[in-house]
């Protein structure tokens, strides 16, 4: 007996959130396995402690449900994911009681460059972590902009309305962002 | 080539960059990179600068760690599905809690506001009632609290008076007494300054005249002038028991509203007896005890007519009709008195 694998239909993304609004939870499932890798890598580059990433990221998806009916389609869905995770980031990093967490994944976080391959030389490896460092150095808001955009290749207006900001304000974020950038990347490293 | 160290145009390096500039403005700047060596430096700059953020780390997840990623995120997504009623039902509550608080706050409002008015207590305000003037009735009418006062000056009246509650008094002030009302219907003529008729046609009175005892007059009795007056006078008192001006049941002494009662001697006697006439007050009563055998009067007038043979100053005659009593009442209410005259002689 030969069994033939059926392909189930590729629903859109305007489908998929339609059904997790209804409380499908295959379909947030599936939204997941699209764009957990997207949302991961983006809260990572946000400065957010390794250990609490993937938190973060359920987080984010958790958030989906109740914020469906808000995704006017105007907007990826990449980057109106991105919107919802820098809230959620901007959420944990208010909550006081992340602190304590923040210590101890700082006690143990591992230098920056770990996430290098082994096999990359080390002039890249310290350029990759004075890129970081000099990330980390932005200011929230204008790190959100610039990964968004520079890093994830969102378009200004997307990031706009991912992030709820009128989109001059985001050029002005960037702006600013790239200035400190080279001015941190031309600074020695300590 | 352009060599200074400012260019207007440098701005458009970033807008390049971004996406911002399309169509023939894009191609204008691109002319203009060529030969501007500052907007050229802007554009290698922000390019540099692009690609070394790029070699900023990027977190990934290994197919394991995105399953149990995946498992995680379902179940707890799958709890807050569940506990989203509770949550919404918690949400709800101070809506509905508002709503009761209100309405208990409306409804205690609402009862302090009627008990102010006396409208839920009952009897706190004054009975209602009716007159009909019959025949020239003079009356006022005043209300106290749960009383109401009515003076009737003169003529006929009928009256309705709602049925009372407890506390409630409804009054009838007549020119030689009053008349206490439980809800009913009565008629009342006066005549002489004094009360000459009282007619009950439903409910109970109670007619309190001056120099007669109380009596309770239920549906149908009537009471008339001539069935007590000129007490003294001797076989007049008996006469008035059985006046012919009396229509329907004769009155009830009070404290016997529930039965009917033979011809009222018991009244005419304790009148006369309280007016000294004894000797008319033991005839009175002996002939009580001898009509109204089953009233339960019996053993009050068989130790009150001894006790006026004893005022009468006869008190061997007074000690067996006391015996009588003991006889008749071994354990009546009156014995300790009965036996001290049956003992005088």
């Amino acid at each position: 007996v030969t069994l033939a694998r059926v392909a189930e239909p590729v629903a859109s993304d305007a489908e998929i959130l339609s059904r997790i609004e209804a409380g499908d939870l295959h379909a947030l499932g599936i939204l997941f396995d699209r764009h957990e890798v997207v949302v991961k890598r983006f809260i990572g580059r946000l400065g957010v402690a390794p250990a609490e990433v993937d938190d973060l990221v359920q987080l984010t998806f958790l958030d989906v449900p109740g914020a469906a009916s808000r995704f006017d389609g105007r907007s990826s869905l990449r980057s109106w994911l991105f919107g919802l995770a820098a809230v959620v980031v901007r959420r944990h990093r208010r909550s006081m009681a992340r602190i304590a967490a923040h210590l101890a994944a700082w006690a143990s976080e591992p230098s920056s460059h770990v996430f290098l391959a082994p096999d990359e030389d080390l002039e890249s490896r310290e350029a990759a972590a004075r890129a970081m460092r000099s990330l980390k150095k932005l200011s929230h808001r204008k790190r959100e902009v610039f990964v968004m955009m520079v890093l994830e290749n969102v378009s200004g207006e997307d990031a706009a309305r991912a992030l709820g900001i009128p989109v001059a304000t985001v050029w002005t974020r960037m702006h600013h962002a790239r200035r400190e950038l080279r001015h941190l990347l031309r600074e020695k490293t300590p | 080539v352009i060599r200074r160290r400012e260019c207007p145009r440098t701005w458009q390096a970033a807008a390049i960059e971004d996406g911002r500039l399309e169509g023939p403005e894009r191609a204008s700047f691109r002319q203009h990179v060529a030969g501007c060596s500052v907007c050229a430096e802007e554009v290698k700059s922000l390019a540099d600068l692009r690609q070394v953020m790029q070699l900023v780390p990027a977190m990934s997840s290994t197919p394991l760690e995105h399953r149990r990623l995946r498992a995680a995120l379902l179940r707890r997504a799958d709890a807050q599905i569940i506990h989203a009623a509770d949550r919404h039902a918690w949400r709800r509550f101070p809506v509905w809690a508002v709503g009761v608080l209100v309405l208990a706050i409306a409804v205690s409002w609402g009862l302090v506001r009627a008990r102010s008015r006396g409208d839920l207590r009952p009897g706190s305000s004054a009975p209602s009632f009716e007159i009909a003037d019959l025949d020239h009735a003079e009356w006022t009418s005043a209300a106290e609290g749960a009383t109401t006062r009515v003076r009737l000056a003169g003529g006929s009246a009928s009256f309705h008076v709602a049925k009372t509650a407890p506390n409630q008094r409804f009054l009838l002030l007549l020119p030689d007494g009053e008349l206490e009302v439980h809800g009913t219907r009565f008629l009342v003529t006066l005549a002489d300054r004094g009360t000459q008729h009282v007619a009950v046609s439903e409910g109970i009175v109670s007619l309190r005249l001056r120099g007669a005892p109380e009596l309770s007059l239920g549906a149908g009795d009537q009471w008339d002038r001539s069935s007590i007056q000129e007490p003294s006078s001797p076989g007049s008192a008996a006469a008035s028991v059985e006046s012919p001006h009396a229509r329907g049941s004769a009155p009830r002494p009070a404290g016997d509203r529930g039965s009917v009662a033979a011809p009222d001697a018991f009244a005419a006697g304790v009148t006369a007896f309280r007016a000294g006439d004894f000797a008319r007050a033991e005839q009175l009563l002996d002939r009580f005890l001898n009509q109204a055998t089953g009233d339960p009067r019996q053993e009050d007038a068989c130790f009150l007519r001894a006790v006026a043979r004893s005022r009468s100053g006869d008190a061997e005659g007074a000690a067996k009709l006391a015996q009588e009593y003991l006889r008749r009442f071994p354990n009546g209410l009156r014995r300790p008195e009965a036996e001290s005259l049956a003992a005088a002689r």
